[in-house]
C-alpha cells in the first residue's frame, strides 16, 4: 500500500481514475486541467501549517493522463500550456479526511469546506464524471498514513457532519462508509 | 444592450459552496444569453433548490435590485429538489427534466409563484450551444 502523497499514491489514484472511467454513462470528452491546492491548517502532519501542497492532473476524454505534485513554488504553467480549467482549493485535514473516507467529497464542496473555481457549466454537465474522480481520491486507493491517519484529535467541521448524518441514520455519503 | 442583473452571494449558510456553483452558472447563462437576462430582470421572489440526498438547499432570490443566491433552503418557495448529480444533468442539459420529473428523480413542491420556479430552471438550464461545446 502507498503512503499518502507519495508517487506511487499519485500513480494509484491515476490508475483507480482510469479504471472508474469505464463505469460513467457519459465520458467528458475534451481536455482538463486540474489544479488541487491541500493548505496547511496546523493539524495535518503532512502538510506544513504555513505551507500547502499542490498537484496537477491533466484529463483528455475522462482519462488522466496524468497526475504530479509542485515543488514549492514551482510555477504549475511549466506543466500546462493555457489556463488551469478547475482549481480545488481546501485545508489540508480536510483533504486527508477526504482520502481516508471519513467525509464525502462532493458534500464538502457544497458545503464550500473545498472551494471550487472555474466555469460551472462544464463542471456540471461532466458532475458524474467529478463524483467518479473523487470517488477515486477517497475509496479506491489502500492508503498507509506514515505519520498519523485521520481523524486526527480535533474533528473538523466537515467530519462533524458526517458523523451527525451517520447518526440520524442517513445511507448517503462517506458517514454511511466511514 | 441592457446588461445582465448582479449575482450575489449571501455568506454563510450549510451550503455555500453550492451557492457559489449555482451564482457562477447563473452569471454565466445570463452573460450569454439576452432572453435570459431579461428574463432575470422580470423575475421577482425566490425559489429553493435542493439536492435531497445531501441535504443541501439553496435560495436563489429574484429582485429589482439583482439575483441572490444563499447557501441555505428558505421557505415557503417554490422548490426544485433531487439528488445532487439529476439536478446537476438536469441544469446541465444533460437531461430532460420532464423525463427527470417523470421518473421522480426530480419533485417540485409547487408555491407560489410557480411560474418563477419554470424561469429559474431555464436561466439555470446551460444553453445548448455550450452543452454541446460548440461554444
Amino acid at each position: 500500500m502507498p503512503d499518502i502523497y507519495s508517487t506511487e499514491w499519485y500513480d494509484a489514484v491515476r490508475e483507480a481514475i482510469n479504471a472508474g472511467v469505464g463505469q460513467l454513462r457519459s465520458v467528458p470528452e475534451g481536455r482538463f486541467i486540474v489544479a488541487v491546492e491541500v493548505a496547511g491548517d496546523g493539524t495535518s502532519p503532512y502538510v506544513d501549517e504555513d505551507g500547502e501542497r499542490r498537484f496537477l492532473m491533466e484529463i483528455d476524454d475522462g482519462i488522466c493522463l496524468w497526475y504530479r505534485e509542485l515543488d514549492a513554488g514551482e510555477d504549475e504553467h511549466g506543466h500546462v500550456e493555457g489556463r488551469i480549467d478547475y482549481r480545488f482549493r481546501g485545508p489540508a485535514t480536510v483533504f486527508d479526511e477526504i482520502a481516508a473516507g471519513l467525509v464525502d467529497p462532493v458534500d464538502v464542496a457544497l458545503r464550500g469546506t473545498i472551494s471550487v473555481r472555474g466555469d460551472m457549466r462544464l463542471l456540471l454537465r461532466n458532475a458524474e464524471h467529478v463524483a467518479s474522480l473523487l470517488e477515486a481520491y477517497t475509496n479506491a486507493v489502500s492508503t498507509t498514513w506514515p505519520l498519523g491517519r485521520p481523524p486526527y484529535a480535533e474533528p473538523t467541521e466537515s467530519r462533524q457532519m458526517a458523523e451527525g448524518r451517520q447518526t440520524a441514520g442517513e445511507p448517503e455519503g462517506a458517514a454511511a462508509r466511514a | 444592450m441592457i446588461p445582465p442583473p448582479d449575482v450575489t452571494v449571501e455568506t454563510g449558510g450549510a451550503a455555500s459552496g453550492m451557492a457559489m456553483m449555482v451564482a457562477e452558472l447563473l452569471r454565466a447563462n445570463l452573460a450569454d444569453s439576452r432572453f435570459r437576462a431579461r428574463l432575470a430582470r422580470r423575475a421577482r421572489g425566490s425559489v429553493v433548490l435542493m439536492a435531497s440526498d445531501r441535504g443541501l438547499g439553496v435560495t436563489v432570490g429574484f429582485a429589482e435590485t439583482g439575483i441572490t443566491v444563499v447557501g441555505e433552503p428558505t421557505s415557503p418557495a417554490p422548490t426544485l429538489a433531487g439528488g445532487w448529480l439529476e439536478m446537476a444533468a438536469v441544469c446541465s442539459g444533460s437531461r430532460s427534466p420532464l423525463r427527470a420529473l417523470a421518473r421522480r428523480e426530480l419533485r417540485v413542491t409547487v408555491g407560489r409563484p410557480v411560474r418563477l420556479l419554470a424561469s429559474a430552471g431555464y436561466m439555470l438550464k446551460v444553453p445548448r450551444s455550450v452543452a454541446s461545446g460548440d461554444h
